[in-house]
Order: C-alpha cells, then structure tokens, then sequence
C-alpha cells in the first residue's frame, strides 16, 4: 500500500500565478519534494493572458543553481485547471499560498484558493505567504488536531504516510473547552471526562489514541513517532498557539465542509494565525467542481539562465 | 489430455501371489530398513487418513504369500475403523475376492471398493459381504463404433507408418487393443523386463520412423478420436500395445471420489494414495499417475523403485509391498488411537457430536440477559472487548477477536502475575499472559481475516446467564462462498485455572481449510520452553512463571485431521477438505498455573489432566452451573427500565467474575481483570465500592480480599512507620506484596510533570479497609476472621490515626496534609472524609478492645501482645477520637470539607454543564485548587457510609450544598450520588446518576472504557440500587429496607446474605410493597421502614412501603 502510494505520488505541484506572494509556495514545494523524494511541477495559470517572458524569468530567478523546474501553463479559469491537474493520482499534495495578493482584512483565502480548498479532497499545503520563511527548513513535525471521532482519524491515513515520508513526528492535539460539541459518531475517542488517577489515566488516554486512532484507523506505521497533547481553550488559537510554542511545521486540518458562509470556523480560525503551513485533507463526501475552460496550446518555451532552467510544457487533455 | 501409457506383462497378479517371492523391477525385494520404520517418514504421513487408495498390481509385485495375508489383515483393521480402502487393479474382480476373502470377513467390507478392470468397473461390497457392481459405464452403439472405427484408423496408421502388422482385439466393452507385431531384441522372444521393454519398443518405433517413439502414437490416438468423435479418449501404451479407451481408472476414481468419498465429507486431503509407478518410463507419464489425477489434493506415496525423477507433489519411500504393509500398520495404529481419543476426549460416552452445539454457540435470546455486539468496528473494538470480557478471579479474558486485526488488543490477564515497569522508580504492572485463543484460518490457502477486503458480518454476544462469549461471523470470499466461524469462550468458574474454546468451521461449498490454534506470545514475558501441550514463560525482572497448558481437537465426522506441527511452539495444526454441511468443531481446553518461586507447569498439566478428564462438555457444564449458582445469589431484577436492567446484570456480571474466595493473596484492581489500565493496582475501590457486593452475595469472595489486606498488614505497617506513625498505614495503591506502588509523577497531556502525592497524603484507605473489615464482620458474623485477622487490621488502623493525629493549641486534634477523596485539592488539613472516617476507625479500636476483652479474652491477650497495646495507648485513643476536628458551619450544618474550603472561589458548573474533559483540565490545576469545586463525592462519600451518624437535617444539608459543586470527575461519583439522592427521596436525580454511572462503561462515545471496565463504578452501581433505591442497611442485629423506587421502575428483586442467611426482597412500585422473604438460615430480624419483622426461614414477609404505616401487613409461611 505505501509502497504503491510511494509510487504514484511521486510529483509535488507548485501553484504560481505570477505574484511574488505565490511563488513563496515554490521553496515549500521544493523542501516537500525533496524529503518525499518526488518532482515539483509548477503549474501555471491565469486568467487571461500567457506568461511573458518576465514571469519566465522571474520563475527562473527563484531556482537553485542546477535546479530544473517543470511548469505547466495554461490560460483559462485557475482553480479549474489546478483541480483537474490534482486529479493525477502522481500528485502527492498541491502547494500554494493562501492567496496570490494582499488578503483584506477578515479573509483568510484568496479567491483562486477558496475555490481549489473547496473543490478537492485531495491534500493541499497552504501556507500565508507571511509566514513563509524564505527558505524553508525540513519539515520534522506535524501537528494533527484530533477530536477523537473514528472518521477524522480515517480521514487522517494520507496525512500519516506523508509524515511517513516526510519522515516527520506527529503531535497529536486535542482541544478540549467549555462549550464543545459532542460527537455521537461511536467508537468516538474524546478527551477523557473521568480521570479516576492521573498517573494511570492520562498514559492510559494517549496510548489509546495512539493506538486505537492513530495506529488502528489513521494506520500510522509503526516507525512513525506520535505524542498526544491536550489543551483547553478556544480551538482555532489552541491550534496557532500550539503550534507556535511547539515549533510545528506543519498543522493538519481536516475539511468538512465546502467554506460555505458560517461553515470552517475553526478551519479559517487557523489560517487566520497559523504560523506554519496547513495541510488539508478530507473533505465532504460531493465536491462541486468549478468548470475548466478549454485548455490553451502554448508555445514551448526554454529559458535558461545562470544554469537554471525552467521548462514549461503546454498541455492539452 | 495428457499422455497415458501402461505397461502390461509385468503385473504381478494375486494369482501368482501365491506362488514364490520374486523381485520385482520397482525393487520390492530390496526395500531399506530405514525406509520401512515411521520415525523416517514426512510427519504427513503419520496422519489418520479417512480413505486409502491402493495401486494394488504394482505395488504387490513381488509380495510373499505372507506378506499379502499380513496386509489383508491390517487392511481388516483399517475397514473396522471405518477407514475407505479402495483398491484399483487392472484385473478383474476374482483374484482379489479369493486374497481378501479368508482374512476380512463380510461385516468389515462395508468399506471396500475395488476398481477394476482398468477403471471399466467399481465394486462394493452389500450385508452379506458380496460383491456389487457400484458403477460402470457402458458404451453407446455410437460410441462402440467409434471405439472400432478409432483402432483400425490408428492400426492402419501405425502399419503404414513404421511398417509392421497390427492386429485390433477388445479391452473390455470401453476399450480396444492394437498390437503392433514389433520383435523386439532382435526378433528374440523378450524376457527383458516390463521397462525395458517399454524403452525398446520406443526404440524400435523410433528406428521405423516413428520420430516420437511412443509418445508420438498416443498423440495420434488422440487426434484419430477426436476426428471419430471420441472427445476425451483414454490412451495407453502398454510394451507393444497401444490401448484407446473411453475410460480408465481415473474416471473410476472419479466417481468413487463424488460418489463416495464427498457424500461422506471424505475430502481429498484426507486421502492417502500408494502405488508404485508415478515416475516417466520411455519419456511417459506413470501408470499411478491415474491414481491421483481424480483426487488432487490426495497425499501420495509411491513404493516403487522410481528408476526416473518422481513427479513433484508425491513422497518416494520405495520399499515395494513391505512398505506398503509398514503404512498401513502405521495407520490402523492412528486410527485406533483417534478412535479411543474421540472416545476419552468426549467426556465418557458422550462425543461432541452429541453437544447439540448448535445450543452451546447460540447466544441467549432475553435481550436483558445478553451484551450484543453486532458486526466488527475497528473504533470500538478495544471497549467492545472490555466490556465483553470473560473472568473467573484468576483469569480474565478480553473478548479480542480470535483473529486478531490492527484494531485488537488481545489480552488475558493472571491475577496476581506482576513484574516490574522499566521506569524510574520501577512499579509492579500486571503482566498480560499469552494469548491462548488465537486462531489461524486458511481457506483455500487464503488467510481468512477481518481486515484483508473480505466481507464480514456477524458479531459477538456476551452472555450473562452463562459466563461466555459466543461469536458467529461470516466471511464471503466471493459471490457464492461463504465461510462461517462460530466462536464459543468461557474461563471456568468451576476450575479457575481453566478457559475453555470451542470453535466452528463450516463452508457453503467444497473448501480447504486448514485451522491453526496456538498460544501467541505477547510483549511481557519470556518464553523458557514450549511444547505442543506446554509452554513456560517467566517475567523478565521478578522471575515469576507461568505455564500454561493446551489440549485442543478437531472434529470433521468423527476424524480428527490433524496435520504436523511444523513451527515448534505451542500450536496444533489442522487441514481438511469442508464440506458443505459437514463443520468442523475444535475444542481447547488451556490451564494455566502462576508462581512466584516453584515450577508451575506441573500444576497447570495436573489441572489440564483433570479438564481433560471431565472432557470439555463437562468442563463447560460444570461452568454454566457455577454461574447459575452465582445468579441464584446475586441477580438483581428490575422492570420497567431495561437499560437500567442491562446495566445492572452488567455490573453483576462483572463483579461476579472478578470474585476469587480461592486465593487470599490478590485483591481487585481498578480494572478488574478486563484491561492493562492501572497496572492492576489495588485501590479504596476495593473495600468502599466493590467489597458491599460480595459481603452481600458473595461471603467467602469478600473475605478473600480482605484477608489479601490482612496479609499486607506487614507492608501498611512498614508505611506508616517509614513515615513516622504507628500502626498501619495502607497503600494508596498496591499490588501484591501491599507495599505502596503509587507512581510519584506523571507527564499530564500538556506535556507538564504532574507530582502525585495520593502515595503519601491520601491516607484514608487506612480507614476505608478498616470499614470493609467491620462491615464484613458485621453482615457476616464471621468470627474467625475476626479473630484470626479483622481484629489486628482493626487495631492497627485505629492506632494509625492516634498517631497521626496532632493535638494543637485550640485542644483539638488535627490531621494536616492529607488528600482526601476530592483530589482536587491536595495538602489540605483536617478533611471531613478522612477525620470522620479516622474519628469512627479510632470508635471501632476501641470497641474491638471491649469485644476482645469481653468474649475473647486469650486473643485479646495475644494481641495485647502482640501489638505492645498499653493502657494508656487505649485512653489516647478515646481522647482522639473525642476531640478530633470536624469543621461544622453550626448555622447549616454543613460539614467544611476540609480547612477553608468555605473560603475558596465559588464557581458555577451549570456553566460547564456541556463540557467534554474534566473540570480540572478546563480551569487548570491552579484555579481548581482555589475553587470549591470537587473531583467527586467526599462529604456525600462520608453521609453515605456513616448515614446513621448524620440527622436527617444534616444529611439534606450536606447533599444540597456539595452536591452541585461537585464536577464529577471520577468514574466513582456518580454511583455515590445516585445513592445518597435515593436515600434521600430525590429519586429524579438519583436515577440521573444511576445512569451516568451505568453509561461509564456502556457508553460507545465516551471512549472510556477500552482501557478495561471501572470496577469500582459497577460496585457502585449495584450498591446505588440495594442501598440506595432499596434503602438496604445494616443494623446490629438484622437489616433494613427502606425501598424508594424511581417512577420507572415497576419492580425491584434481589438477593442478599446476613450471617449465613440467604434473604430475597421483592419491591413492587404498583401494589406499594416489599416483600422479604428468607429461604435460609436461623431466624432474623428484618426492619421495613419503622416495621419490626422476625423472619423464620421458608417465611416471608410483605409491608406497604414507604414505610410510614408501622402496621405489620402480612407474614406468611
């Protein structure tokens, strides 16, 4: 199973649209590839225009001496393009920042990744182009929120063996408050609500999430180090907070809905503060899928500078 | 179709048998001894085979006259055991009569077939023990011609091509002869043997342009039948004869194996084929290769010289007749053997075919008394099996799955099997034994499992009445097939070191299975030894052991397939072809004996040496009966509420099944023995929440553990000494030697060390054992324990809490930096809970010392003794006990749970009332510490034990203040409120506790209990509707009931025991009474309310209830 997922996710796709801000994502892709052991391919859209050779260009700057980058570009409607390429099943996970431009303030997604967050199950690294360092160290820690229901934790088994392969550790957190909402789903895992001795219960508790969660439904394999923390508060500044003291990496979310209005509050809650990158995963069952406009043949061009070398390929499905 | 060439002159026909030995060319004469002994035989072959196919010309070939008549006689043997034996010859039907005639006599053929003829013609044989024609096939006119018209276009062809004449005759009525008139060597008459001639005649049709020899005729027989119409033409080439046939012997043995072997769900596996003459001769297949080409799967053994490789798939002993007659010995002596094991293993005459298993497997049908979990949830899957965990004291089994999945956590748990914890400072932890019920399932090669994309339905009940687990779940491998696995499980409580499995196989169509019952080994023990039958396993830090013992069969139709056990550990191993129809059963029964220093195994083989004798079927009945004794005495029945009724035979199943009056040296953990969590430490739990349900049910369980307490004096003494006060003070947790096991710290979630001080502060369990010891004595009037133990604990506790006690400058005695059961709050002084308990522990020293003094005087002086008990000790106690602090607020009445707590923040938890952790997690250890909310009861904890301490006004005051301000954040609050609300009327609330407490364990989205059922909350729970909703207590000279029945229960029926009395209360909400009556023992004195009854026994007695009417209503005989 992991080997043949090891196999067929073999590409990190990168998504730029031109904007300083968006190719923040390239250096995150890059770092993911490299620990994945997978190609970047860069994907390339806009609404209107084809890139000029500025964009090449300025693509051709962010590389690494010796580094060849693979870019796909096409004109047309650019969630529907990114979502289409997605459903390569050699797509390990789509990089992108939250948005391409200046975000106002209260919004936490830019329109071109609002729709791709909605439109897919797949997983997607998103990060604030903010919070994105210019280089980007390893990514050695995950941080998986977890409310202890079976489905979150099956939603979980793409995130694991990623963890996997990035050969990061996860911390599994789960937030714990005055007014929460109760899953009836059984078999649900949630925070303790009798702690008859500390000493015995809360060893008892995390190894149970290791083990009935993380081992038994998200299939963690065995190598793959997992801690359990428990913090109380406000979900979405638990998950920022902890994710800051800890030096997360990564925080992992789990999508429910399609970001309709007064939906992923908690999910919004976080890209608002996240430090790091947020991996998205799971999503609701039907995805609505934003028609993709024609594809566009583009000439093929090759730019090479300072040994770096960016070559873009027009494709037509 | 493949190649079939036969040889002809050399068959050693039973005529010439009788004549002198000679050697034959597969080698007969020259057989090995080696070869002949079974010790150098494949362990296959040691198996009991149901049917033996014999290729009887060949492989008698050379056989002396005594020879032959020894084998007759053990094929005798064989047919007697009810053995198939099917012997293929290519003569005729006579020559084998006239053999077998004088030595098997006409009852014993019943078995027998013989295919003869080549295959044309199989006989049985009927009563008398004639022979009758079984099957035969006749040809059509059309197929007659085609026969005809094949053999003279192969003669014609064969003449033309390599120039020799051909003559055509008859073989039989499916079958024709084409001779070809070859001189071989020479033109001399042959004497060579059979191969050579084979090999010469190859020659010699290779030399006349025959390119392929003899190969390349039989591939022109095939084409000349198919082009006559003959689809499926049988062809042999037997020296210079080519045969073409419609049929040989493996269209016999076809039909033999449908006709015969199935209907008797006689599989091929079960089958043993001998012959002599499976390897290529002149490049062609063996003649006995026929033999097995209808029963693939068969296990075949060829006793011929084999001068060519062998054909893979069969075991080469050569040896000729002689090892023929060494196989069959060695199978009639499996067969007898099976024979008088079926025999032994059943139990005397009763066979488990004879156990009506289909009742056995089939869970109980009353809703009420079984816990149901259909289909397999990988999420619930660890609370599923400590729910429907099995237990007897002794063992204590989780209800894993058979099979285990990623999802499983398979353990069974020995009391008292401890080793230490590899941390700093190392703690004892319960060490889980190996998993003895695991199973292994092939069908057809493929591993059945829960997990591998195979559709599973099904599910597991556990059932109270009988103390067992039944499963039943169905596999489909594909749209028509269909495994099914029915499961039974139980741990004796008739023979504590017993557990016992049964388990079904069956298939909805022809499947090979091949079953697998081993012990697995798990994380936590070594292994020293290990046998089929026994496997010694040792901690690796304390050294302790444990055997653990096996005997386990398979039942297919009386046979017991059993196959070599190729792994060297604890494991048998079976492989059988499952008929539909036709299941088959295995019963394991595995003992398992503990020690500290000696050997267990031979007391594990002594107890599976006793279980085998019983036989399983006894072994289970003898289970089923103790649990009935067990219900008879502690079945609580409630109508009008059947969740609450479910939860409560829950809770009496658990508890009955953690009760052991057989070993004083172990006590109950927190757990029970359903799950690793707690380590199997022993708690307050045990004396304040559990130990009512055995004083009151379950004397001599009760006394056991309090003895374990009696037998840990040493190490509470120890404690209180190392921390400088007399007398004893017990462990907050122990596990077998009493001494104090508490961990001093854990990492909490936040990832925080949290200190533990329960080990050093929470000093209350002293008083809590002291109360059991008491309570017991009281309800059981137990003398010799009294005497013997429950005194000393008594006293020794009692002093404790003289020493602990400070006397400060307001002439008070204090006790500071305790814990008392709200551990919220920690260092806290004079706790209500804790002095009120040590003010009453200190009270009953005292009146042990009158008692001792008065009726027991030699003991009292023993232990005057003993314990160095001055005088004065005996006035300080009094003095302490007068004058120890019980903070009151004399306005209210209410009792200040400890110094300042009045003082401390209020906070409202109807605020918190849709929280999902504990309060302490969502205020966070500080702010708890400062607020006056507590973790669960402890002043209600103390109303409840020493209720008739407390005014009625005090009791309602006390309730009504902390009851909202408890959190409940343990598992043992609820039951306790649910108590003292039902004794106090507010029978709403009450039942709302009642059933927060019920669903602790029941609940499938708390999560709570996959870590092991909270012992101390069903304890709780029975005691919340005995002494709470029933109003039982305990009087100085009977009991009283004071029922208050919540507005949904329609009746209340239960058991109890006072000193050697068996009582049954029987409270009806409908007609306004309660009914006792006592079915044993001296007469007693009964309370109803404010009614006095004196019970005789066989009498019962009925009062209106509530008990305001003091009027007696009835007593009748």
């Amino acid at each position: 199973m992991m080997a043949a997922e090891a196999v067929l996710s073999s590409k990190v796709l990168v998504a730029l649209d031109g904007s300083p801000a968006a190719a923040r994502a390239l250096p995150l892709a890059r770092q993911v590839a490299r620990q994945i052991g997978a190609l970047v391919e860069a994907v390339y859209v806009t609404d209107d225009a084809l890139p000029s050779p500025t964009v090449w260009r300025r693509l051709g700057e962010q590389l690494e001496p010796g580094e060849s980058l693979h870019v796909v570009a096409r004109a047309g409607e650019p969630a529907a393009a990114i979502l289409q390429l997605m459903d390569c099943p050699k797509v390990a996970l789509l990089v992108l920042t939250t948005s391409g431009e200046g975000l106002g303030h209260g919004r936490q997604l830019g329109s071109v990744a609002r729709a791709v967050v909605a439109g897919t199950t797949r997983p997607i690294l998103i990060a604030r182009p903010e919070a994105l360092p210019v280089s980007i160290p390893p990514l050695q820690r995950l941080l998986l929120p977890l409310d202890g229901t079976p489905g979150t934790a099956s939603a979980l088994r793409p995130v694991v063996q990623l963890a996997w392969r990035l050969g990061a550790a996860l911390d599994v957190l789960y937030v714990v408050g005055q007014e929460a909402e109760v899953s009836e789903e059984p078999g649900s895992l949630p925070a303790p609500l009798y702690i008859d001795q500390p000493q015995h219960e809360w060893p008892g508790w995390m190894r149970e999430v290791t083990t009935r969660l993380c081992a038994g439904l998200a299939r963690c394999p065995s190598g793959l180090s997992v801690e359990t923390f428990l913090a109380r508060g406000e979900i979405g500044a638990e998950i920022a907070q902890f994710a800051a003291m800890h030096s997360e990496d990564v925080v992992v979310l789990v999508r429910r809905s399609r970001l309709e209005p007064g939906r992923a509050r908690a999910l919004m809650a976080v890209l608002e503060s996240m430090p790091c990158p947020a991996l998205l995963v799971g999503g609701p069952p039907s995805v609505k899928r934003p028609r993709h406009s024609p594809d566009v043949l583009l000439p093929y061009p090759l730019l090479e500078a300072a040994g770096r070398r960016v070559r873009a390929e027009a494709r037509a499905e | 179709m493949g190649l079939q060439v036969q040889e002809q002159e050399i068959v050693a026909s039973p005529m010439n048998l009788a004549g002198q030995p000679r050697a034959n060319e597969d080698g007969a004469s020259t057989s090995s001894a080696a070869l002949l002994a079974p010790d150098h035989w494949p362990d296959i072959l040691h198996r009991p085979f149901r049917a033996i196919v014999i290729g009887w010309d060949r492989t008698l070939a050379g056989a002396s006259a005594d020879d032959v008549a020894a084998l007759a006689d053990t094929l005798r043997t064989l047919l007697r055991l009810g053995v198939w034996v099917v012997l293929v010859t290519g003569q005729d039907l006579a020559p084998i009569t006239r053999l077998l005639s004088g030595h098997i006599p006409p009852r014993d053929r019943r078995h027998l077939l013989i295919c003869a003829e080549h295959g044309a013609v199989v006989y049985g044989f009927g009563g008398r023990g004639g022979p009758v024609r079984r099957w035969r096939r006749v040809p059509t006119p059309s197929e007659a011609r085609a026969l005809d018209e094949l053999a003279v276009a192969l003669g014609a062809a064969l003449t033309d091509r390599i120039g020799c004449e051909t003559s055509i005759s008859s073989q039989g009525s499916v079958g024709r002869r084409i001779v070809l008139h070859l001189t071989l060597d020479g033109g001399r008459p042959t004497s060579v043997s059979d191969l050579d001639r084979l090999q010469v005649a190859d020659r010699q049709l290779q030399r006349r342009g025959l390119e392929g020899g003899l190969r390349e005729v039989a591939v022109l027989a095939e084409r000349y039948a198919r082009q006559v119409g003959i689809p499926e033409v049988r062809v042999s080439v037997e020296g210079t004869s080519v045969v073409v046939a419609l049929l040989d012997e493996r269209d016999a043995l076809g039909w033999i194996r449908r006709a015969v072997l199935e209907p008797q769900a006689v599989t091929p596996d079960a089958v043993l084929i001998v012959g002599a003459a499976f390897g290529p001769r002149a490049g062609l297949p063996g003649r006995d290769e026929r033999l097995r080409a209808s029963l693939e799967g068969a296990v075949v053994v060829s006793v011929g010289a084999e001068p060519n490789e062998v054909p893979a798939g069969l075991h080469r002993l050569g040896g000729g007749s002689r090892c023929l007659r060494a196989l069959l010995s060695e199978q009639a002596r499996r067969q007898q053997e099976l024979a008088e094991r079926r025999v032994d293993g059943a139990g005397g005459a009763t066979g488990w075919r004879e156990l009506r298993l289909d009742t056995l497997l089939q869970p109980p049908s009353a809703p009420e008394w079984r816990l149901e979990q259909p289909g397999y949830i990988p999420a619930l899957e660890h609370e599923v099996e400590s729910r429907l965990a099995v237990g007897n004291g002794f063992l204590g089994v989780r209800a894993s799955l058979e099979l285990p999945t990623l999802a499983s956590h398979p353990r069974t748990f020995v009391a008292g099997l401890f080793d230490m914890l590899d941390r700093d400072p190392p703690i004892p932890a319960l060490v889980p034994a190996p998993d003895w019920m695991r199973l292994k399932l092939l069908t057809d090669d493929q591993p059945l499992a829960f997990e591998n994309g195979v559709e599973v339905d099904g599910g597991r009940v556990l059932d109270f009445r009988r103390g067992l687990v039944v499963s039943e779940w169905r596999f489909r491998r594909g749209a028509d097939h269909i495994i099914r696995l029915r499961t039974l499980r139980f741990v004796s409580l008739a023979q504590r070191a017993l557990a016992g499995q049964i388990v079904q196989v069956t298939a909805d169509r022809l499947t090979h299975v091949e079953l697998q019952a081993l012990v697995a080994p798990l994380d936590g023990l070594e292994l020293e030894r290990a046998d089929a039958q026994l496997s010694l396993w040792r901690t690796p830090r304390l050294r302790r052991r444990l055997a653990v013992a096996m005997d386990a069969r398979l039942d297919v139709d009386g046979q017991n397939p059993r196959l070599p056990r190729p792994y060297g550990d604890q494991r048998a191993v079976w492989g059988w072809s499952a008929a539909p129809g036709h299941p088959g059963t295995m019963t394991r029964l595995v003992t398992m004996a503990r020690a500290d220093q000696d050997d267990p195994a031979p007391r594990a083989l002594a107890e599976l040496a006793q279980a085998r004798r019983l036989g399983p079927l006894r072994s289970l009945q003898r289970h089923v009966q103790a649990w009935a004794e067990r219900w008879k005495v502690s079945d609580v029945v409630l109508e009008g509420d059947t969740p609450a009724q479910r939860s409560l035979r829950f809770a009496v199943y658990h508890l009955n099944s953690w009760g052991n009056p057989e070993d004083e040296r172990i006590s109950i953990g927190a757990r029970g023995l359903t799950g690793e969590a707690y380590l199997g430490h022993v708690f307050w739990d045990t004396e304040i929440f559990l130990l009512p349900f055995y004083i009151f049910t379950w004397p001599a369980a009760a006394r056991a553990l309090l003895m374990y307490r009696y037998h840990t004096l040493p190490a509470a003494r120890e404690k209180a000494a190392r921390m400088g006060y007399r007398g004893a003070l017990y462990a907050w947790e122990s596990a077998d030697t009493g001494e104090e096991v508490t961990p001093a710290y854990v990492v909490g979630p936040g990832g925080e060390t949290i200190h533990i001080l329960c080990g050093t502060q929470e000093q209350h369990i002293s008083a809590d054992v002291a109360y059991g010891v008491w309570q017991y004595w009281q309800a059981t009037g137990d003398d010799e324990f009294f005497l013997r133990a429950g005194a000393e604990i008594l006293l020794e506790t009692a002093r404790f809490w003289s020493s602990r006690a400070v006397l400060e400058a307001d002439g008070r005695y204090h006790i500071r930096g305790v814990i008392g059961p709200d551990e919220y709050h920690e260092t806290v002084d004079d706790n209500a809970y804790t002095n009120g308990l040590a003010r009453w522990n200190l009270a009953r020293g005292l009146e042990v010392i009158e008692l001792l003094e008065r009726r027991w005087p030699r003991r009292w002086a023993e232990l005057r003794e003993q314990l160095d008990l001055r005088p004065e000790e005996r006035a300080h106690w009094a003095k302490v006990a007068d004058r120890l602090e019980l903070r009151r607020d004399p306005r209210t009445g209410v009792l200040e749970q400890f110094a300042g707590y009045f003082g401390l923040e209020p906070i409202d938890l109807r605020a918190y009332a849709n929280r999902t952790a504990p309060m302490d997690v969502l205020l966070g250890r500080e702010r708890i510490q400062g607020s006056q909310v507590i973790k669960q009861a402890d002043v209600v904890m103390l109303l409840a034990l020493l209720w008739e301490e407390f005014s009625p006004a005090a009791r309602e005051a006390n309730f009504r203040y902390y009851e909202p301000r408890c959190g409940h954040g343990s598992s043992l609050s609820p039951a306790t409120h649910a108590l003292v609300a039902a004794r106090l009327g507010d029978l709403e609330l009450a039942w709302r506790y009642f059933h927060q407490a019920a669903s602790i364990d029941l609940d499938d989205t708390m999560g709570s209990a996959g870590l092991g059922i909270h012992s101390a909350a069903l304890g709780g729970l029975w005691q919340a509707v005995v002494m709470g909703f029933a109003g039982m207590e305990l009087c100085p000279d009977g009991l009283r009931f004071e029922p208050r029945l919540p507005p949904a229960w329609q009746r209340l029926q239960f058991p109890v025991q006072w000193r050697g009395r068996l009582l049954r209360v029987d409270v009806q909400r409908e007609a306004g009474t309660v009914t006792v009556s006592l079915e044993r023992g001296q007469p007693m004195r009964v309370y109803i309310g404010a009614v006095e009854l004196l019970l005789r026994a066989g009498t019962a007695a009925t009062c209106r209830f509530p008990a305001a009417d003091p009027r007696r209503e009835e007593v009748s005989a």
